[in-house]
């Protein structure tokens, strides 16, 4: 089996075999994609829904706190009534429009809660509430100039940071010690704030009681919908996961659902609350998903019965086809192989009529020319013919076995005119008996190395082709002669020749270059071929050598190249 | 019942109790219901003229009698349990048993939920009257531990069923257990304490078990103290059932909450601290919430004030309002005292006429807050000062016992050398610790266990 | 010169013996590898002739086994593969040359020839060489089976070289026709008359200027032949 057909056939299979799994991977992997999306999505919708939820809570709790202090009496002990009844509030406070505390005022004799909440939360609203003085809105646009405006050189105490601290509608908030701190403010109509500091442990204790518990966990869940959907990827198999709070530290406030990781971790999901609590954050965690069973099953499993499907199938029709291939390779082998068979099996009988024709040629032969030329002349026949038989049989198999060895070939040394000239010697009877007179003038007299055999085979097909042929002709001229490497045998008659446009298709096999029945139905068309291919084999070339009316063939063997072959 | 100075108050005595007819006093019965008993006076109710001095002032409220169990005012409980793997075994088991025992003591118009934590909180039994225990019993019993410990979650959930069905006529109560350290949600002493701080204003107390060694007593008492609840150091697991009848006892007895009391002071008088439970000072006068008080049981604010120099002769130097709801009634009372002292120059007058019962209380709250520096000195390792502390407490408790007479300064003098001895050995120290917190909260909570 | 031939088919080697008896070599046969392989050992011939197909044992084995004991002996392989491995395999196995089917006479026959030369170059030291000698206008070269009159090169067989030795060798005596054949055919043969007679005929086609007037091998009527200067 060769290789090339071979390598022809993996590849018809491998090649649509890997674009398809190419395409089926990118195919698989963007229904993964889409799935993860989804996933997303209905995480994020989730985990909006909670930030809604303590939004609303965080409005509520400032429009009920404001409307409350809107209500209270400006004196102190109204003030501080105030703050025992009201769980939100950790203290209250009373700005006049410049933005200096009137309650807890700095002069007056404050409680020790009082003058802590002073010095946490003076520093704080100088800025921002100053330039919002002119401002007075319960739901208006953010002061503009409230944003994110540090105050650091003026900041005081321990922390290690500055507070900064943000002012939109009606919340101020600033971060300490990794603390938030919330105030809510509003202004008041004749000028002045009232606001209120946020009682933090409570707020949160407040969004807790609004999220899920446990139980109610459950409808929140954004499993089963997953498993409906039939992901694989992100969603293991025990569909455990997590809804949790954490403060802008990354601690846990609040978590609820089934999965409780131990190691630090990142989210799947992730998402701010709204301002003022925006420093926290709301994640949706799930476990790392196992790789395996699962995921072949899912997503895998089809993808590869599909390729395997049509794997099979090219590696079918490849197992078909390359059968048919082979079949056919064998019958030609097998024809070959009969025909060598044959030609061997002719060349046993063929060997017998020509030996036993020469021994008798030999015993009686001069008797017999004496007594019956006529009866000689038939043994003449006789021998004559069985050598063309083998010329004819040596051709065929020569030509059946012109695709294998091709550059091998055996030569000894002999002489080149001794070779020529028993060729010609062979031929001599029945071209004169066409009238054809074979005239030789070699020079080649001095050993060479050379395959006897292929030359002897080479001038046989010339020769006969000139019988066969070159009708009119008078003679036949042949030459040897060396030139540097190579030696030269030139054969010419002056025949009819061969056109100069079929000059290169005579040497086809098969082809004759006339099927009329007038001009010889002798020939197989095979013989120039083989000397062709036996001079190229011996490094050297036929050719047909233009000429005017004649038929000059030039046969060039390379004695070089076989003298480092016989040297070798 | 107004306090009656010595010698000239013989007469007041006669006067008053001529007049008691007409005021109603000296008992606690009213027009309105029975009423709680304010009990308002000075260390020294005699003090020396013409020098200005430091005293005490003691503002004590009584619960009145609970005549029949059956009076009690309906309660609204949650009761709040860790479920983490910790409690795996027999302290669930013992939990559970506690849990379903106390459920039995209360009655249809009582509302009961079960909230239960542990990585996430849970609320198992969302706040229901008591019309089927037996469901409850059984929600209850199928109790599982495993997780983590969300403490503040808990908590928070039991705010929220609480919040469901809560009436200033009821008692609205929040029984915490943990046996271990909080690891989701805030977890500190100061965070849950200002919970607890939040929570007293809506008239929420919350009452904290903790079991075993391995619980953070600086936060279980910190969020009792904060909120007026009660707090217990259950050693063993089987004792959780004698601590849930007893802190159901206070609830079942509770006869009065949101006790405010404010003390104003006259010109010349000072407040300079609260000794023992935490009072708001000002310049002139002083506020203090109590959130339930229980039936025979009195709870007390005690203050130190600066007076400054006065010529001899009586002087009013303050005067206490407590307002409270009334459970009996259901109706707001407002109790109102005058606080007066006499001056004179009789030294000897001054000592014989020191009220001990005050000076006893105070001795005890300066003993506690030492008894707190020793915890700190022996948490930052100084053993040997701690010790050395505990024996001066010692010493004091016993000097003072002798001086007023008191057996019960005697008794936490002893106990004082105990735990001096005790704080040594380091493996001991979280069982002592955990000791003395509870020490320190009974003795500024005025707690019955 | 003893020759052993081993070949499968009996008519092939029916005429190769008669070539072989003819060129004057006294021949065993066998038909199969093993028969050879016995009659190599029996006979010791000076040189073999192999078919390469051929039941039981095949030519190249043979050629191998007779190698073993014997690497300087010539074998001539005969087949009728003629593929070019097939011949480069026969030379490796140390085969002088190669003779393919279907042949000619003549060219078993100059092959063969070469192949004696070359035997009789390398023979054992017992038997010298023997040196060309003059017979007449013929120069001949006993070991190389070759004849010269004047520039033309006459092929001779092994036993023209014999007769014409014996009949150098006796030059001026008469060679009788028993002697004769004890010198070109062995004792064993026992040929006709005939084949003397035309072999001498032969012979004198190839070395004689007039064969029908010779003058290197006379006959003497009745007696036999004789070579006279």
């Amino acid at each position: 089996m060769r290789r090339g057909p071979v390598l022809a056939l993996l590849l018809l299979i491998m090649l649509p075999l890997a674009l398809l799994g190419g395409l089926g991977i990118r195919l698989a992997r963007d229904e993964e994609r889409v799935l993860e999306l989804t996933l997303r999505h209905q995480i994020e919708g989730r985990l909006g829904d909670l930030a809604d939820r303590i939004s609303r809570r965080t409005a509520s709790t400032r429009a009920n706190l404001i409307d409350a202090l809107l209500e209270i009496d400006h004196d102190p002990e109204s003030m501080r009534r105030f703050v025992r009844r009201e769980p939100r509030v950790r203290q209250v406070f009373l700005l006049d429009s410049a933005g200096t505390p009137l309650y807890p005022a700095p002069a007056a004799p404050l409680s020790v809660s009082e003058r802590e909440f002073l010095d946490r939360a003076q520093p704080m609203w100088k800025g921002p509430v100053e330039k919002s003085s002119t401002r007075r809105a319960l739901h208006g646009p953010p002061l503009d100039s409230g944003m994110k405006d540090p105050m650091g050189p003026q900041s005081q105490g321990s922390s290690d940071r500055a507070p900064q601290g943000q002012s939109t509608v009606g919340w101020i908030v600033w971060t300490r010690d990794s603390r938030i701190h919330i105030l809510v403010l509003e202004a008041l109509e004749g000028g002045g704030f009232i606001g209120a500091e946020i009682e933090n442990m409570r707020m949160l204790a407040d969004i807790i009681a609004d999220l899920p518990d446990t139980a109610t966990a459950r409808s929140y869940s954004v499993s089963p919908y997953l498993l409906s959907l039939k992901t694989a990827a992100t969603v293991p198999s025990d569909a455990s996961e997590r809804f949790a709070l954490t403060d802008s530290t990354g601690r846990i406030l609040y978590q609820f659902g089934t999965f409780d990781p131990r190691e630090p971790r990142n989210p799947l999901v992730a998402r701010s609350l709204d301002y003022p609590l925006d420093s926290w954050r709301l994640r949706y965690d799930v476990p790392d998903s196992a790789p395996g069973a699962r995921n072949l099953n899912r997503v895998h499993l089809p993808l590869l019965l599909g390729l395997a499907s049509v794997g099979l199938g090219l590696m079918a029709l490849g197992g078909f086809v390359f059968r048919e291939y082979r079949r056919d390779a064998i019958e030609a082998a097998q024809r070959v192989t009969f025909v060598n068979q044959v030609s061997h099996e002719l060349k046993t009988p063929l060997t017998n009529i020509r030996m036993y024709t020469e021994l008798l040629t030999e015993r009686i032969g001069e008797n017999l020319l004496e007594v019956d030329p006529k009866a000689r002349h038939h043994l003449d026949v006789i021998a004559d013919e069985s050598q063309r038989l083998s010329r004819l049989i040596t051709n065929v198999l020569t030509f059946s076995r012109r695709h294998r060895d091709e550059n091998s070939h055996r030569s000894q040394s002999g002489i080149i005119d001794e070779t020529i000239e028993s060729t010609i010697e062979i031929f001599r009877p029945s071209m004169q008996k066409r009238g054809i007179e074979p005239r030789f003038e070699g020079t080649c007299r001095n050993p060479l190395p050379y395959d006897p055999d292929a030359l002897s085979q080479i001038l046989g097909n010339l020769l006969g082709n000139v019988e066969k042929y070159a009708t009119g002709t008078r003679e036949v001229r042949i030459r040897s002669r060396v030139v540097e490497d190579q030696v030269i045998v030139d054969v010419e008659d002056d025949g009819p020749g061969i056109a100069l446009h079929q000059r290169e298709a005579v040497f086809e096999p098969f082809k004759r270059l006339s099927e009329r029945l007038e001009d010889g139905a002798a020939g197989t068309g095979i013989g120039l071929t083989i000397a062709r291919d036996l001079a190229r084999r011996h490094g050297g070339d036929l050719v047909m050598i233009a000429g005017d009316s004649t038929a000059h063939f030039q046969l060039t063997l390379n004695i070089a190249t076989t003298r480092t072959e016989a040297q070798s | 019942m107004y306090r009656i100075s010595h010698t000239p108050g013989i007469l007041m005595t006669v006067m008053g109790l001529a007049l008691i007819p007409f005021t109603g006093e000296g008992t606690n019965a009213s027009p309105n219901g029975p009423q709680v008993r304010l009990d308002a006076g000075f260390s020294n109710p005699v003090l020396t003229s013409g020098t200005s001095q430091k005293t005490f002032v003691k503002v004590g409220v009584t619960g009145f009698e609970l005549a029949r169990a059956s009076d009690r005012a309906p309660v609204n409980i949650a009761l709040v349990l860790d479920t983490s793997g910790s409690m795996s075994g027999e302290k669930i088991t013992r939990a559970k048993e506690a849990a379903q025992m106390a459920i039995e003591r209360l009655s249809v118009n009582d509302i009961v939920s079960v909230v239960t934590y542990n990585s996430t909180a849970e609320v198992l039994v969302p706040a229901t009257r008591l019309t089927d225990k037996a469901s409850i019993v059984a929600a209850i019993e199928s109790l599982q531990a495993e997780g983590s410990t969300a403490l503040f979650a808990g908590v928070s959930k039991g705010a929220a069923e609480l919040r469901k069905f809560k009436k200033d006529d009821r008692v609205n109560r929040i029984v915490l257990l943990s046996d271990g350290q909080a690891n989701i949600g805030p977890n500190t002493a100061n965070e849950l304490g200002a919970l607890g701080q939040s929570l007293i204003k809506e008239g929420i107390s919350v009452t904290t078990l903790g079991l075993g060694l391995d619980y953070n007593e600086d936060l279980m008492a910190k969020l009792a103290i904060k909120s007026d609840g009660n707090h217990a150091f259950v050693e063993k697991a089987q004792e959780l059932a004698k601590f849930f009848k007893l802190e159901f006892g206070d609830v079942l007895s509770a006869v009065a909450q949101e006790v405010a009391i404010k003390v104003e002071f006259a010109d010349g008088v000072r407040p300079l601290r609260a000794l023992g439970r935490e009072v708001e000072i000002f310049e002139k006068s002083a506020f203090a919430l109590i959130n339930q008080l229980y039936s025979s049981h009195e709870k007390y604010l005690l203050l130190e004030v600066d007076v400054d120099s006065q010529v001899p002769g009586t002087k009013k130097l303050g005067q206490v309002t407590v307002t409270y709801m009334n459970l009996q009634t259901q109706k707001t009372d407002t109790l109102v005292s005058d606080l007066s002292v006499r001056f004179t120059e009789s030294t000897e007058e001054v000592a014989s006429n020191v009220d001990n019962e005050v000076s006893s209380l105070a001795v005890k709250q300066i003993a506690t807050s030492t008894n707190d520096e020793a915890l700190k000195l022996r948490d930052d390792g100084k053993v040997e000062e701690a010790q050395k502390l505990l024996e001066e407490n010692y010493n004091y408790l016993m000097l003072n016992a002798t001086k007023l007479n008191d057996k019960d300064l005697e008794k936490l003098g002893q106990s004082q050398a105990d735990q001096s001895v005790q704080i040594e050995d380091a493996t001991n120290w979280g069982y002592m610790r955990k000791t003395m917190r509870k020490w320190q909260q009974k003795q500024t909570q005025d707690s019955r266990y | 010169m003893k020759v052993l031939v081993a070949e499968d088919d009996p008519r092939i080697l029916e005429g190769l013996i008669e070539i072989l008896e003819t060129e004057g070599y006294e021949v065993v046969s066998a038909s199969d590898g093993a028969q050879a392989l016995t009659c190599y050992e029996a006979a010791a011939p000076d040189f073999v002739c192999l078919d390469i197909m051929m039941p039981k044992v095949n030519g190249y084995d043979v050629c191998r086994k007779i190698r073993e004991t014997s690497p300087g002996v010539p074998i001539i392989f005969i087949s009728a593969k003629s593929e070019e491995i097939d011949k480069v395999l026969g030379l490796e196995l140390g085969a002088d040359d190669f003779i393919i089917k279907p042949f000619g006479v003549k060219e078993v026959i100059a092959r063969i020839r070469a192949v004696t030369r070359r035997c009789l170059a390398t023979k054992q030291p017992a038997r010298p060489p023997r040196p060309t000698f003059s017979m007449g206008h013929l120069q001949v070269s006993p070991d190389e089976l070759r004849g010269q009159i004047e520039d033309r090169t006459v092929e001779l067989s092994l036993r023209d070289v014999k007769i014409l030795t014996i009949l150098y060798d006796n030059v001026g005596k008469v060679i009788s026709r028993d002697e004769m054949y004890a010198a070109g055919w062995g004792l064993k043969h026992i040929p006709n008359s005939r084949s003397l007679d035309q072999h001498i005929s032969q012979l004198r086609k190839k070395v004689e200027t007039d064969p029908k007037n010779p003058t290197l091998i006379r006959t003497v009527h009745g007696a036999g032949y004789r070579f006279e200067r």
